[in-house]
């Protein structure tokens, strides 16, 4: 089946999912850089923001390749794009991120997506098909600890919660049962890959890595089973490089200040910190080329915001990458991950359409129960009316409890026949069956 | 229609047929693969053709074609660039066309009374030249891919296309043969010349001094890569001029001197 397919749901809803933002598909990596937000500045918005808009719920992820905004609106809350683009504009604001806030004119480059369109994409997030690189698993953590971030902040609450869990679990699925991620499938593969545009066989290259985190590592453990001619890791923190290359058993150490001489020393320089600005400029690189043979330089940038400042792209024997420049390597490895990513989708398209299913029943839920309890009464109130008549005056005590037992009956076989059409139903036929439960057995229907 | 005339007219088909076909296989589609093969194919098809044609003829329009396949042939095995036949095989062709429409082959280019200086002049500066094409191929793709990932236009590139240092090395090492045999082609020539065998109807003097015009661009080449640290995108520009010489010498002062080229 496919995710399209899911469409309507319950329209009379007591809450709403929302997902606002913008990502690798839809904004250029300068505006996705001016969106970035950090997790302390994430910390200290989530409970203003919340509080400010009357949110429910809320959350926010912002990696290298989008910063969304996922929360749960309120049901009479205006869930139109204007509001929900004031929420992501209000985020940024109250993060003091002024770089975004500069685009609160008109066309604001972000999406905006409610209800199941919201669903299905945070299902896509969270088990990395919307990935620039789907079927990486670091999105996956990094999913969890925006839920995580919200859980901090107060702003997580049951739905989020379920959401994010149906989400994760549908994440394990693909990943268990597809081939999507059986490759080496990163940003940080990608960028050693494109590094073989340089040279034909790494093994002849001199590879420096500045940063030492998660992306660094994996690029480092990629880069290192080529067995390259040198690789040295640079960071601010020189313990933090050392510990890198002792988990690799290769490679030289160096802190930042030595940038200058090992971006000269290096045939291909990936950057992949967290710096919030640039560590190397075109005079730093135009300096490191002059020191160089003829070889070519290749510099990729896999930060975000970038740590390489783009000028460098104009030093003539320089060549700058970026994560957008990735997409070229990655959608060569799709074309031959083709059927793994339509199984992929499949599994999706199942999850959200179980925690669809799983939504509708929780709206009819009440309803299944006070049509109960209706019911019950009802009968429970027609029986004691006739049964106090005098022609039953006579009825023994055993006659009684049988009479009870059948009213009881009859009442919990019509409420657990209507629980159960429910429960079979498609949400569709559920909507209308919870719909027409409540017109019957509504309170002002009630005698 | 004879023998040399069947091999001439099937390494022209064969090279016409490998260039159409190694350009479509340069654009990655679907077909890519199947082109480039196929393509490939038609190369080897072609230089064995032009081989026997050359050997059986002697002609230095044939000896030059098929000095240029297998110095490509050799790119291939040695420097893993396939893709250099996309440029060379159409040289070939023109060559081959030269060859059937303006010389003819009952005057072979060497004579079974030639003295071993002119022997080595001739077979020295075919092989010089041969491989001042392939350089010139090699800087076509260079340019092309530095232009593509200066602009970072990586979709443009096929998946196969060679790295860029790679390119570079071969370009310097096809440039260093090239210069070497066809100095050797000049101090042989000049022997010959010493010697006083060259016949005295023969007006060697523009072929000459174009001769050491094209070395002397050469050697600058090289020189400024070693001396000045030239970087891979010039030595790559000044190739392409060095051919454009090179093609002058070979196909220029042919159409203008009074005498058949050597």
């Amino acid at each position: 089946m496919n995710v399209t397919q899911i469409k309507s749901m319950p329209d009379q809803q007591p809450f709403l999912f929302f997902c606002v933002g913008n990502n690798h598909r839809t904004a250029p990596i300068s505006t996705r850089e001016s969106f970035y937000l950090s997790p302390d500045q994430i910390s200290a918005v989530l409970a203003t923001a919340a509080k400010r808009f009357s949110l429910k719920e809320l959350a926010v992820l912002s990696t290298c390749n989008r910063c969304e905004v996922f929360g749960v609106l309120a049901g009479d809350h205006a869930a139109g794009q204007t509001a929900l683009r004031e929420i992501y504009a209000a985020v940024h604001e109250i993060a003091g991120n002024r770089q975004a806030v500069i685009y609160q004119t008109d066309p604001y480059p972000v999406y905006t997506l409610t209800g199941l369109d919201a669903i299905r994409h945070t299902f896509k997030v969270a088990s990395s098909l919307d990935s620039l690189v789907p079927g990486e698993t670091q999105i996956t953590g990094q999913f969890k600890d925006a839920m995580n971030l919200a859980k901090s902040s107060g702003t997580f609450g049951p739905m989020l919660d379920r959401l994010s869990q149906a989400a994760l679990a549908t994440a394990k699925n693909i990943r268990t049962n597809t081939e999507i991620g059986r490759h080496r499938v990163s940003i940080s593969h990608a960028a050693v890959d494109l590094a073989k545009r340089a040279s034909n066989d790494l093994s002849t290259l001199n590879f420096l890595i500045i940063g030492a985190g998660e992306m660094a590592r994996v690029a480092a453990e990629y880069i290192a089973t080529y067995k390259p001619r040198s690789l040295v890791i640079a960071n601010r923190s020189r313990q933090k490089a050392f510990e890198l290359t002792e988990h690799l058993g290769v490679g030289e150490h160096h802190s930042l200040d030595s940038l200058p001489h090992l971006i000269a020393r290096a045939d291909v320089v990936i950057s992949a910190t967290s710096s919030p600005g640039y560590l190397v400029d075109a005079a730093m690189v135009q300096k490191a080329v002059e020191e160089r043979s003829d070889k070519p330089l290749f510099l990729i940038d896999i930060a975000l915001p970038r740590d390489i400042h783009p000028s460098v792209a104009g030093v003539s024997e320089a060549y700058l990458f970026d994560i957008d420049d990735l997409k070229s390597v990655v959608d060569a490895h799709l074309e031959k991950r083709k059927d793994a990513l339509k199984q992929a989708s499949d599994i999706l398209c199942s999850g959200v359409e179980s925690f669809a299913e799983w939504l509708t029943h929780r709206e009819v839920a009440p309803v299944i129960s006070d049509s109960a309890r209706y019911m019950s009464d009802l009968i429970t109130r027609e029986a004691a009316k006739t049964f106090s008549k005098d022609i039953f005056a006579n009825l023994s005590d055993k006659q009684r409890e049988a009479i009870d037992g059948f009213v009881e009956a009859v009442s919990s076989r019509v409420t657990g026949d209507i629980a159960q059409s429910l429960k079979k139903a498609s949400p569709e036929e559920a909507r209308d069956i919870s719909q027409a439960l409540q017109s019957i057995f509504g309170k002002d229907s009630r005698p | 229609m004879n023998e040399s005339a069947i091999f001439s007219v099937v390494s022209l088909a064969a090279f016409l047929v490998a260039s159409g076909l190694l350009a479509l296989g340069f654009k990655e589609t679907r077909q890519h693969r199947l082109f480039s093969r196929l393509g490939y194919l038609m190369f080897l098809i072609g230089t064995l053709s032009a081989t026997v044609l050359a050997l059986k003829t002697q002609t230095s329009s044939y000896l030059f074609a098929s000095a240029v396949c297998w110095a490509t042939i050799i790119s291939w095995f040695v420097w893993q660039l396939e893709i250099v036949g996309a440029f060379t095989a159409p040289v070939v062709a023109l060559t081959l066309m030269y060859g059937i429409f303006f010389s003819p082959m009952s005057s072979p280019s060497v004579s079974h009374d030639m003295g071993p200086a002119m022997r080595i002049h001739v077979a020295s500066a075919i092989i010089g030249q041969s491989f001042a094409v392939v350089a010139c191929g090699i800087s076509l793709l260079f340019i092309w891919l530095d232009k593509k990932l200066k602009k970072r236009q990586l979709n443009d590139l096929p998946q196969s296309f060679p790295a860029i240092s790679n390119l570079t090395n071969a370009l310097n090492i096809a440039l260093w043969i090239g210069f070497a045999f066809i100095s050797l082609g000049l101090v042989s020539g000049a022997l010959y010349f010493l010697v006083g065998s060259v016949p005295s109807e023969m007006n060697i003097m523009p072929k000459v001094i174009w001769a050491v015009f094209v070395w002397l661009w050469y050697l600058s080449i090289l020189a400024l890569k070693g001396i000045l640290s030239y970087r891979p995108q010039r030595v790559a520009r000044l190739s392409l001029i060095g051919f454009a010489l090179l093609a002058v010498s070979w196909f220029g002062l042919i159409f203008v001197a009074p005498w058949r080229p050597l």
